[in-house]
């Protein structure tokens, strides 16, 4: 039954070949961007995951979520190291503390200018991203109350500039001034906006703040509540702590989950215009088959005929067409899925998301293409049983 | 037990407020390994006979015995049935797939013959193996894997009647099998029904042609839906 469908597939190339391509776009497209989807939605569990669901982020003015991003929309230079001081010291639900500050200098070693982002934290930055190191120390308390001169690489700058062994001891140097490298981190890839957080160099808060950059402000203060349940009851102690210390409302306390929950809306947008798209090609490809099999039905009239005669009893025939069908679309199904599991993985290759394939949305198509293409059949099929062996086959 | 047995068997076709009575009464028992053609005029109604006894058409009224079954009583799926264990057909177009080849074409009815029946009738030979032996008979082992339109009509019929024999049934129906063929190739397939008769198969040869009736061992002559002779 196969090898006849084949056989007439064959003398009938470009004609089936034009009704697989709709169902392989339908597949394609479905596969594509529950694929993409799905990764994204992996990358954005793992970094809530390592920074702590229920961590809160203080930033100096307002933020507003706007089409599924996040504005912030002012900023007040009235964040500083006493207020971070102040959260740790008066709030009983928080458990850690720590200010930061990106600030950009030259980054010099060995007479070579490197490009590599540096901030500002604390010792409980460590705990509050949940990141850990590959060797070496993190932050100490004394690192920051002595201003001191020290640096934690990140894992790609580490790389690029000792390869394998472990720099600690080495210096680097930030404005012209030495820096001590006590720690490297471990690899820890991108952030959802794309950052790359292996490529940031950490020094003490204090250094940030006062030594290059001279201003007494901060970017904005991680607070990691003391546990889950106490999210609720730490957010309104920074809230109303922070309130009395600068006597306006100049800063917002805000989830980190939230902040970085907002790219989901971008993400149900994205899924539900290419699941219209795919119901599209799916209803083309459909359409297609059902085109092609009628067609087909009408060309194979002597075939239905003889395959009657010689004793095929209607069920076989309606069989044949279904399956037949159902056949044509899963081919077309094939080539969808493996370029859309192909793609997917290159995306979130290059986008350095977590190495995601897609076999089960690439299932989940083909199942629906298998669905369509016996609905689509349906018709044909009937159609086929519609006529009499011995009307088609009235002697000529 | 006669093979085949019709009784009194009429159709009429409707057309429109006019009824036109094709067979009128027709009563006919063809034996066990008998040779026989149905002669008659276009319009006498041969052709609708040969759709009854091919259980491909139902009559009005009568009844129709194969091989002892009543045929008219069984349902739909059942009289395939019987097609596939008790009837070859043989075509004046020959009706062959133009997609598949000379071998496939032949191999098509196997997959429709009862499974038990399957087992049976190739419980020594394969399919392939007794299409292969099938084809080398009538002369085509060179044509195996060619395309009906790559065949000369002989050729054609020759490969229909192969089809025909694949399921071993009791009963060979040609339908005008030499309508299309020059006399040379018709003198060929006759002379193969022939044989196959002499090696006991029952064949019915439905044609409009005295000469190619003569072949037969007995000659049934239909007129105006009846049995003249």
């Amino acid at each position: 039954m196969v090898g006849a469908l084949l056989a007439y597939a064959r003398e009938n190339k470009k004609r089936f070949l034009l009704s697989l391509i709709g169902v392989s776009i339908g597949v394609f497209v479905l596969t594509l961007m529950l694929g993409i989807t799905n990764a994204m939605k992996l990358k954005v569990e793992r970094v809530i995951g390592k920074m702590g669901s229920y961590v809160l982020v203080v930033l100096p003015g307002e933020v507003k979520n706007l089409g599924g991003r996040t504005i912030q929309l002012s900023f007040y230079p009235t964040l500083t190291l006493d207020d971070a001081e102040a959260i740790k010291e008066k709030c009983p639900d928080v458990s850690a503390v720590s200010p930061f500050k990106k600030v950009s200098p030259n980054v010099h070693y060995g007479g070579k200018s490197i490009s590599a982002s540096v901030r500002g934290v604390s010792p409980d930055y460590l705990k509050i991203s949940g990141h850990s190191l590959l060797c070496g120390r993190f932050l100490t308390d004394s690192d920051v109350k002595n201003i001191s001169q020290v640096a934690i690489l990140g894992y790609d700058v580490a790389r690029k500039l000792y390869g394998k062994t472990c720099p600690v001891g080495k210096t680097i140097y930030l404005f012209n001034a030495p820096y001590r490298i006590v720690g490297v981190m471990e690899k820890i890839g991108t952030d959802l906006s794309g950052e790359n957080l292996d490529d940031r160099i950490y020094i003490p808060i204090t250094s940030a703040v006062k030594r290059i950059s001279n201003v007494n402000y901060i970017d904005g203060i991680y607070v990691l509540p003391v546990s889950p349940k106490s999210f609720k009851a730490a957010k309104e102690e920074v809230y109303s702590l922070l309130l009395k210390r600068h006597g306006k409302k100049d800063f917002s306390v805000n989830s980190y989950a939230d902040l970085v929950n907002t790219q989901k809306q971008a993400m149900e947008i994205f899924t539900k215009l290419s699941i219209i798209v795919s119901v599209i090609s799916f209803g083309v490809g459909a359409l297609g088959i059902l085109a092609v099999m009628t067609l087909s039905v009408y060309e194979r009239l002597v075939e239905i005929g003889v395959r009657r005669t010689f004793g095929a009893p209607r069920s076989a025939i309606f069989l044949q067409f279904l399956l037949e069908s159902a056949l044509l679309s899963l081919t077309g199904a094939s080539v969808g899925v493996v370029l859309a599991v192909f793609i997917v993985f290159l995306i979130s290759y290059l986008a350095h998301w977590p190495v995601y394939l897609p076999f089960k949305e690439g299932l989940f198509s083909f199942l629906l293409s298998f669905l369509i293409g016996l609905l689509s059949g349906i018709y044909p099929a009937v159609r086929a049983l519609s006529f009499e062996p011995r009307e088609i086959l009235k002697g000529e | 037990m006669a093979l085949i047995e019709l009784k009194n068997i009429r159709k009429v076709y409707r057309q429109g407020d006019l009824e036109v009575e094709i067979l009128k009464g027709i009563d006919l028992t063809v034996e066990r390994g008998e040779f026989v053609s149905i002669v008659g005029p276009s319009g006498s109604g041969k052709s609708t006979l040969m759709y009854i006894l091919g259980c491909l058409d139902r009559p009005t009224s009568g009844e129709y015995y194969l091989d002892g079954k009543n045929v008219l009583k069984l349902p739909d799926n059942e009289v395939s049935k019987l097609r596939a264990e008790y009837i070859g057909f043989v075509f004046q177009a020959f009706y062959l797939i133009p997609y598949l080849t000379v071998l496939d074409n032949v191999l098509l009815p196997v997959s429709y013959l009862p499974k038990s029946e399957r087992k049976k009738r190739f419980a020594d030979k394969s399919p392939q193996q007794k299409a292969v032996e099938l084809l080398t008979r009538l002369g085509l082992r060179e044509r195996l894997h060619f395309k009906p339109e790559e065949l000369s009509g002989g050729q054609k019929q020759r490969t229909a009647i192969a089809r025909a024999l694949i399921n071993s049934p009791e009963v060979i129906l040609a339908d005008e099998p030499t309508g299309q063929l020059d006399s040379e190739s018709s003198c060929e397939v006759m002379k193969i029904f022939k044989e196959l008769h002499s090696e006991g198969k029952t064949v019915i040869v439905v044609t409009h042609d005295m000469e190619i009736a003569k072949h037969a061992q007995r000659i049934v002559k239909i007129r105006d839906g009846r049995v003249v002779e």
